[in-house]
């Protein structure tokens, strides 16, 4: 009676120690990485690779994503505005909507999909064949081998990706417009810049920063936690792009609450 | 790493940046490799005009705004624009700063002030310049905010003036206005009626004056022919001849006179014979009534009466008789 009484608290007792236990590893892994950034000789040749890993490869599903939203939006904002709100604020929408939203927000949660889900898997792998502790047997800084390289990678390369996706979709929004909605190409140009601002490129710029370096965090940090063989790899897979999905959405609030007011 | 994915890198990399930047300048209108020319214009205030908002001349966007600063002496704000090179601006230029659409975007339109002398320019002789670059004056138009909050002020007025009037207006003051509303009615019903009644009259007044009119037209047509006549007469000279003939005339009634007077002579006489008949008659009624003579007394016996009366039925009787049996009393034989 008196165990069952008590296991509720155990199990709330239980949770607080392994979040705190898990914010105290994150914040080792972070601080080792910052500290592994002064040795640019392990990652330095590493970067590149990741870069075409994450950036590159990530371009075609990061553009067909933004192709199809682009030509949603389009049809969209016809059928709402149309009879009420001159057509041209199609451009407005499309454009406003891309840069800010559904450009960063949509490809982070693409990659963190596909980058997040990699690295974790990558790095669990490592972390359960033990080749992370063959790595510090060699005297290599596994900080600097694996983080640091797909860190910075994610951070370079997600605001290409974001800018690519972002020029997709409005590319495509403004075709639908064209040859869908029977718009004219000046008619969609006027509303795409009637409130156009350089400054709405920027929040994407700065969105996708924080979106890659989310998302290859959180992926090396479940990679580097994981345990328990090629089940702990699926699970910190699968852990990783909840976590680093979730992350995305609540730094998309908070950018959106502090950079746009 | 092969050379091929390395620039596969460069490669994304550098059309991403290019997109992003290339992007973001033609969407702003960047005017690459055109010159343009600095302009500045001078106002009391701004409202909502932003650096790279729109400058019009006759409706065609000609350059942007580049800078707003505030004048030193803080009595003008100091807006630098960017021209295209190619446009000529009319000598007595001015700014005016407004609201492009409704969506909160503005615009600096140049425009010849001699077309709006009711906007008050902010005061710039026409050749200034500073620096080299042309100043014109400027006008801010009320932003919709404005606007709104003297809308505002209004609404407050009114409302402050409804309260004073609802004041005013007690509910004696209703009372009496619906009763002074009352009596405007049954005063004007009465006008009404005061109205028809005096139609009636006067409808009947103007159907007898047409009947008197008719009548009169009528009489004055006899007259006329009365008067025609007698003007006939006169002119034909036939009033002497009856005045002749009423002369005989009163000559023949004279001679009558005379014959009535004849026989009133002989009336006379007959009168007194006529009362001596009747003074006769009274006499033999007189002894009819008193039952002497033999005409007396059968008048005055009924026995005489009863008999006659036995025999007529007799005589009836007989008559009755011969009627039916005629044979009994005549006898026809020829031999």
């Amino acid at each position: 009676m008196r165990v069952s009484l008590l296991r509720p608290v155990e199990a709330v007792g239980g949770a607080v120690l392994s979040s705190v236990a898990t914010v105290g590893r994150a914040g080792y892994l972070a601080v080792g990485a910052v500290r592994a950034l002064r040795k640019g000789s392990i990652w330095g040749p590493h970067l590149l690779a990741q870069m075409a890993k994450i950036g590159v490869d990530s371009v075609p599903i990061a553009i067909f994503i933004a192709l199809f939203t682009g030509v949603v939006l389009a049809l969209q904002a016809s059928y709402t505005f149309t009879g009420a709100v001159p057509l041209y604020f199609v451009g407005t929408l499309v454009g406003k909507t891309m840069v800010l939203e559904l450009g960063p927000v949509l490809t982070g949660l693409a990659l963190s999909g596909r980058v997040g889900a990699n690295i974790a898997a990558e790095i669990g792998t490592m972390r359960v064949t033990e080749q992370v502790d063959a790595l510090e047997t060699l005297a290599y800084d596994p900080n600097a081998y694996l983080v640091v390289p797909r860190v910075l990678a994610g951070a370079l390369m997600f605001p290409i990706v974001v800018l690519l996706a972002d020029a997709v979709g409005v590319l495509a929004g403004w075709l639908t417009s064209m040859y869908l909605l029977d718009m004219s190409s000046q008619t969609f140009l006027k509303g795409l810049r009637l409130f156009f601002q350089p400054w709405d490129v920027w929040f994407s710029v700065i969105k996708s920063v924080s979106f890659g370096l989310t998302v290859t965090s959180v992926g090396c940090f479940f990679g580097f936690s994981t345990s328990g063989g090629a089940e702990g790899v699926g699970k910190s897979t699968t852990r990783s792009v909840v976590v680093s999905s979730m992350i995305i959405l609540v730094l998309d609030a908070f950018w959106a609450a502090t950079l746009l007011k | 790493m092969s050379k091929g994915r390395e620039l596969l890198v460069g490669f994304v990399i550098i059309i991403a940046v290019a997109v992003g930047v290339g992007g973001t300048l033609w969407l702003k209108g960047a005017h690459w490799g055109r010159a343009l020319v600095p302009l500045e214009i001078l106002v009391p205030n701004v409202a909502e005009l932003t650096p790279g908002d729109a400058v019009v001349f006759r409706g065609v966007r000609i350059g942007r705004v580049s800078s707003i600063e505030v004048e030193p002496d803080g009595q003008a704000v100091r807006v630098s624009v960017n021209l295209e090179k190619t446009v000529k601006l009319p000598e007595d230029a001015g700014a005016v700063l407004a609201p492009e659409s409704m969506f909160g975007d503005w615009q600096a339109e140049i425009v010849s002030r001699s077309h709006y002398p009711e906007y008050d320019f902010y005061a710039v002789p026409r050749s200034a310049s500073s620096g080299g670059v042309r100043v014109v004056g400027g006008y801010t138009l009320p932003e919709l905010t404005r606007l709104t909050a003297s809308a505002e002020e209004i609404s407050t007025n009114l409302e402050n003036l409804t309260n004073r009037l609802e004041m005013a207006f007690s509910q004696k003051t209703a009372q009496n206005l619906s009763q002074a509303i009352d009596n405007i009615e049954a005063i004007s019903r009465e006008i009404r009626d005061l109205v028809n009644q005096e139609s009636s009259v006067a409808r009947n007044v103007t159907a007898n004056a047409d009947t008197a009119l008719t009548q009169i037209e009528e009489a004055s047509r006899v007259a006329r022919r009365s008067f025609e006549r007698v003007d006939s007469v006169l002119r034909e000279a036939q009033l002497d001849s009856i005045v002749t003939n009423v002369r005989l005339a009163t000559g023949s009634i004279r001679q009558v006179s005379g014959v009535v007077s004849g026989s009133s002579e002989q009336i006379q006489s007959t009168l007194t014979r006529a009362d001596s008949v009747f003074a006769r008659l009274d006499r033999i009624t007189a002894q009819l009534e008193s039952g002497k003579g033999s005409l007396g007394i059968l008048l005055s016996d009924s026995t005489f009466a009863v008999r006659a009366e036995g025999v007529l039925a007799q005589l009836d009787l007989l008559l009755r008789d011969l009627r039916e049996n005629p044979r009994r009393y005549v006898r026809l034989s020829i031999f």
